[in-house]
């Protein structure tokens, strides 16, 4: 693992948190956002009732539901788990799609939003709901989804790549601009999609109102995918901070790494987008939040940002489906809250930049 | 003239060769079956003109680039055809502008060399730990140890990465402009270090630099490129010169030899014309 750790003890922590106390706290809060987001909405449950209808649907065991309203397992485990399970899986995926961009791209502004991925996802996702593809399924939007997503990184990459090497500046700004086509592209999409539109805006928004299980099971194979790949490429990413060529004469193959690491997260971000739609900035916050608190190290960072991106989006869902007195899209929520985050980044990282040039 | 005249009489103890070597960037020639080699546990000097393709070759010596034609041969085997963390064993590189893209403490950024040691998963061993704490004390780097080298000057940054190259215990180390980013007591002083570790450890130093005095002081063995060709190379006494710098600098200018340390010194005289 990626941990460094000196023997003799000395604190060299350089103002960073423990990471074990970080991800305890993490994964509390998370299950006690679970109960609480189960027993929360229209129809109001007590949180014991909730645990039961779960553990009965766990164990396969009716024992668990007695006393227990029999309204109850169905409106928890059948409407609301889905829900409360899909919003967590993305939250990870997507954050970690965020830490694994950044790593490989060596820029704290990369994520799969703003570097065109997400648009690409929701173009291929458009078009195969205009198509009227999605009679077979859900998998064909995914499927459409995913090309989408990898062709659109494809051309960012083509756009800010000069000599072998990718510019990074030049990467958020390829990204803007293949985003802006594609937006033009969704746009021409949906004048065509006559009823579908709504279809379609609902997905450039985002929301979990529609989460069933089978999107449940490929949110969480997305989790163990990412979550599996980017432990193992930990030590790489963390020596690729040092640039291609110093990571290269290192002996990593950067090259590849660089390859595997980007479609690993393109591939993770399609499969979330063509089960939530966009949601914007949860791989920008989450990371730049947990970087902060444990250290930039990815064997500690990639584990608690999935824990933390889980509990931002299970949150932000659970506000918008069971607080506001309207379900606002959880894309528009997001936004809401990560435009104004990805302003302080830009501004601080151009102050430091200006500092070290002067 | 010492006219295209590059020795090979040192293929017998040469750490590091590079046979008919050639490279293009895209259209862009740069080497035509070009010859040198680099003498073993010696403080070689890449020298030449802005464009010349030091840092090309410097890339292609580290494998960082594959030449189109000919091979790079160190210790007798083809560096192409090396591992990955084989080849990192044997040759260590510093860039000219160390990247540090993220808040690592300057001891995690030493203790990344000796990754090509690690296996996948495997943390440091206290022999790794003890490679690192050397490192970071030779270059004096134990007070800065827990700082987030993204705060650190240029040239505390030099350093750190120069601290990273020496952990990785390599038999040659390869530096792009070590002292570009220092002030000349920094730059005496990071050079220094650096021959101290070739002759405590019989390491393999090539350097390109830019400072033709500092180079003087240092060096004992250069080569001197131009228009990516090897206009000569040897050790310094033969081949520093009045005659090959003004050549390949096209400058004027007069050597001669400092009486106390007996090393070369270089007056440079304003260009007429």
């Amino acid at each position: 693992m990626a941990v460094m750790k000196s023997p003799d003890n000395k604190p060299r922590n350089a103002g960073r948190l423990p990471f074990l106390p970080v991800v305890v706290c993490l994964s509390a809060a998370l299950v006690a956002a679970m109960i609480y987001s189960s027993t929360a909405g229209a129809f109001e449950t007590s949180a014991g009732d909730a645990v039961r209808s779960i553990l009965a649907k766990v164990t396969d065991d009716t024992g668990w539901l007695a006393g227990v309203d029999e309204t109850v397992p169905s409106v928890v485990v059948d409407v609301r788990l889905p829900r409360i399970m899909c919003a967590i899986f993305v939250g990870a995926v997507l954050a970690m799609a965020g830490v694994l961009m950044q790593g490989v791209l060596l820029n704290p502004l990369a994520e799969p939003y703003t570097l065109g991925v997400s648009a690409g996802a929701a173009f291929g996702a458009a078009l195969a709901i205009v198509t009227g593809i999605t009679l077979y399924g859900a998998y064909p939007v995914a499927a459409f989804a995913f090309v989408g997503a990898v062709v659109a990184l494809g051309m960012v990459m083509l756009l800010a790549t000069f000599d072998g090497q990718i510019a990074p500046v030049n990467l958020i700004l390829s990204g803007v601009i293949v985003a802006a086509i594609l937006a033009a592209g969704i746009g021409f999409l949906k004048y065509l999609a006559d009823e579908k539109v709504s279809l379609i805006v609902f997905w450039l928004m985002g929301s979990f109102s529609q989460a069933t299980w089978p999107q449940v099971l490929m949110a969480g194979g997305g989790v163990i995918l990412s979550l599996a790949g980017g432990l193992f490429y930990a030590r790489e990413l963390d020596l690729l901070a040092l640039g291609a060529r110093s990571a290269h004469s290192l002996g990593v193959n950067t090259a590849k790494v660089r390859l595997i690491v980007l479609v690993l997260a393109s591939l993770m971000t399609a499969a979330c987008v063509s089960i939530s739609g966009i949601i914007a900035f949860v791989g920008l916050i989450i990371p730049h939040f947990m970087r902060f608190l444990l250290g930039p190290g990815h064997g500690k960072l990639i584990p608690a940002t999935a824990l933390a991106g889980a509990l931002l989006l299970l949150l932000a869902d659970t506000i918008t489906r069971a607080l506001l007195p309207y379900e606002v899209p959880i894309g528009v929520l997001t936004s809401l809250i990560g435009g104004p985050v990805f302003c302080i980044i830009f501004r601080s990282r151009a102050m430091a930049a200006a500092r070290l040039d002067g | 003239m010492n006219k295209n005249e590059t020795d090979h009489d040192c293929k017998a103890d040469c750490a590091l060769n590079a046979r008919v070597i050639s490279f293009a960037y895209g259209r862009h020639p740069i080497f035509d079956k070009i010859n040198v080699s680099f003498p073993r546990g010696k403080f070689n000097a890449i020298l030449g003109p802005n464009g010349c393709g030091k840092t090309t070759l410097l890339s292609i010596l580290s494998g960082f680039f594959a030449p189109s034609n000919g091979e790079v041969i160190i210790d007798g085997s083809s560096l192409g055809r090396l591992d990955a963390k084989a080849r990192a064993r044997l040759i260590a590189y510093v860039p000219q502008t160390p990247v540090m893209a993220f808040p690592f403490t300057v001891r995690e950024i030493v203790s990344m060399g000796r990754h090509p040691y690690l296996a996948r998963f495997a943390g440091l061993s206290p022999q790794d730990w003890q490679a690192v704490d050397e490192a970071l004390d030779i270059l004096d780097l134990n007070e800065l140890s827990g700082s987030l080298v993204t705060e650190l000057s240029g040239g505390e940054r030099q350093r750190v990465v120069l601290a990273r190259a020496l952990a990785q215990e390599s038999e040659i180390l390869l530096l792009d402009e070590p002292t570009s980013n220092l002030d000349i007591r920094h730059a005496l002083d990071i050079l220094s270090r650096v021959r101290k570790r070739i002759s405590e450890r019989g390491i393999t130093v090539v350097a390109v630099m830019h400072d033709l005095n500092l180079a003087a002081m240092f060096a004992d063995h250069c080569l001197f490129l131009n228009k990516g060709k090897a206009v000569c190379s040897g050790e310094m006494d033969k081949v520093f010169n009045r005659e090959n710098i003004a050549q390949v600098y096209d400058i004027n200018c007069e050597v001669e030899k400092d009486q106390e340390s007996g090393r070369p010194v270089i007056k440079i005289k304003e260009r007429v014309g």
